[in-house]
């Protein structure tokens, strides 16, 4: 067997790996960082993307929003629809044609016979090409309806969450910190805000200073002000920065204490916060929508 | 992404493709079986999503949504020469990996805070977090890379791929994946390196 350790470190995942080659690559682990590293991101990963309770609503939901959205054409019906184009273009320059002749007719005739004539001559020439294009047109490329139209149709919907769920919950009182704090994430990303408004306030309520009691006014300020409750969305951000000042969600409180501002119409108050932001976060996504709203 | 399209899968095991089956339903235009296939094949999708994406990314549910519209699209080219689950889990790498390369910024800013709410998952709070910030290192690299290298340090890692599967889904030579596997994993090292609040972690961990 080779005695790379990367092709250890695979057969090993595969449950391939000799007992001789284990002591090696073991021996190999202790020594060597970089495959350490590597074993240990391969851990990490297969940790990742576990599944949760809510799973099954979401994946439904995924799966009817895919099995909505308008589909590419098949390469058959995209030979058809240039054929169809073809015979659109062939018909339309016939009846180009056709008006140009019967133009050039007109002019001729009117060129050379006094007006009587003309009139006689467009009555027995014989019937031009062109009133029968208007019939052929449709037939060869119909004006598709609304359901025919894949690349007319407004983009794909975005996934059809934030469905009220019904289910049984266990009481805000009964649950821990930890749980507490999952519990309210959870419900605000499936968009049961009233419930993830309740269990922000108890875990506000029960523990407060704790770390995750600091994170969640952000994330209930950012809840509170998508629901147009600015007053408290704006108490909830100045009370993060208060109490976590320095900490990763800052940006986060600021943004949201400059739209909470703004939104109250205290202009002078929120053209502090929006300063502050751009001052302290030059480089975030919400550098430019500070920008925009202090001016030049 | 043309690579997530193509269908060059090995065979992961001897087990019969328990979804062949209804693949040739669904390919056969039968509304009732492409559901059920789509139902099936998301559920591993999911994982794979999440795994690029990160667990709590508020995106999640709009990318396995634009993987499974993939999927369906790529259904015609699939000759079932992989098994449909792997095909499916290649088509939701590819697409969560083009959706992070579309948002960068606003996915890093967005991690930071699901790296907070992830961390209270597990037993030990420090675990978790080193092992967050493991998987958030090397998302961060694969959002860097060149795409190249980038598929094939996602196929390892986030997939668990070996290099030969790896060489076999993509249609090159081996010694081309290990040269792009290098490029990738030098860079994770020199971000871990970097990253000095990983390494206190790590260093706390030890104590």
């Amino acid at each position: 067997m080779t005695s790379c350790p990367e092709q250890l470190l695979g057969l090993r995942r595969a449950g391939q790996l000799s007992a001789s080659d284990a002591i090696v690559l073991d021996r190999h682990l202790q020594t060597c960082a970089a495959c350490a590293a590597d074993e240990n991101l391969h851990e990490a990963f297969e940790k990742d993307g576990q599944g949760r309770a809510t799973d099954d609503r979401l994946i439904a939901r995924a799966v009817e929003g895919a099995l909505m959205a308008p589909r590419p054409r098949s390469r058959r019906s995209k030979s058809l629809a240039v054929m169809a184009g073809l015979a659109l273009l062939i018909v339309a320059g016939l009846a180009s044609a056709a008006a140009w002749i019967h133009q050039r007719n007109t002019n001729k005739a009117t060129a050379k016979a006094p007006p009587a004539i003309s009139h006689t001559q467009t009555f027995v020439n014989p019937p031009s090409p062109v009133p029968t294009v208007p019939s052929v047109v449709p037939r060869v490329a119909p004006v598709p309806g609304p359901a025919e139209q894949p690349h007319a149709l407004p983009p794909r919907p975005r996934a059809q969450r934030r469905v009220a769920v019904v289910e049984e919950q266990p009481s805000p009182a009964v649950l821990d910190l930890k749980a507490l704090f999952a519990a309210a994430n959870e419900a605000r990303r499936s968009g049961q805000a009233d419930r993830a408004g309740q269990l922000y306030t108890e875990l506000q309520r029960r523990f407060p200073g704790s770390r995750e009691s600091l994170l969640s006014h952000v994330s209930y300020g950012r809840l509170l002000l998508d629901h147009g409750h600015a007053a408290e969305a704006l108490i909830q951000f100045e009370h993060h920065l208060r109490a976590a000042a320095g900490g990763v969600l800052d940006a986060e409180a600021l943004y949201g204490q400059a739209r909470a501002l703004t939104q109250l119409h205290r202009q002078a108050d929120a053209r502090r916060s929006w300063a502050e932001l751009l001052s302290r976060f030059p480089d975030s996504i919400y550098a430019d929508v500070a920008r925009n709203q202090i001016g030049p | 992404m043309l690579s997530a399209t193509r269908e060059h899968e090995p065979r992961l095991g001897d087990s019969p493709d328990e979804l062949a089956e209804l693949v040739r339903q669904a390919r056969a235009g039968d509304a009732q079986a492409t559901r059920m296939f789509l139902a099936a094949a998301a559920v591993p999708m999911l994982t794979v999503v999440r795994r690029v994406l990160g667990s709590a990314h508020p995106e999640v549910e709009d990318v396995l949504q634009e993987s499974l519209i993939g999927l369906l699209n790529s259904l015609p080219r699939f000759r079932g020469e992989s098994r449909a689950v792997h095909f499916a889990n290649r088509v939701a790498l590819f697409t969560a990996m083009a959706a992070r390369r579309r948002w960068r910024t606003r996915t890093r800013m967005l991690e930071d805070h699901a790296l907070l709410e992830t961390a209270d998952r597990a037993d030990s709070p420090l675990d978790a977090a080193i092992e967050n910030r493991r998987r958030e290192s090397l998302r961060r690299v694969l959002d860097d890379l060149p795409p190249k290298s980038a598929d094939v340090l996602a196929m390892h890692f986030v997939l668990g791929y070996r290099v030969e599967e790896i060489a076999a889904g993509l249609q090159i030579p081996i010694n081309t994946v290990w040269s792009r596997l290098r490029v990738g994993k030098e860079a994770f090292r020199r971000r871990i390196e970097k990253d000095s609040q990983f390494t206190d972690d790590l260093a706390r961990r030890s104590e």
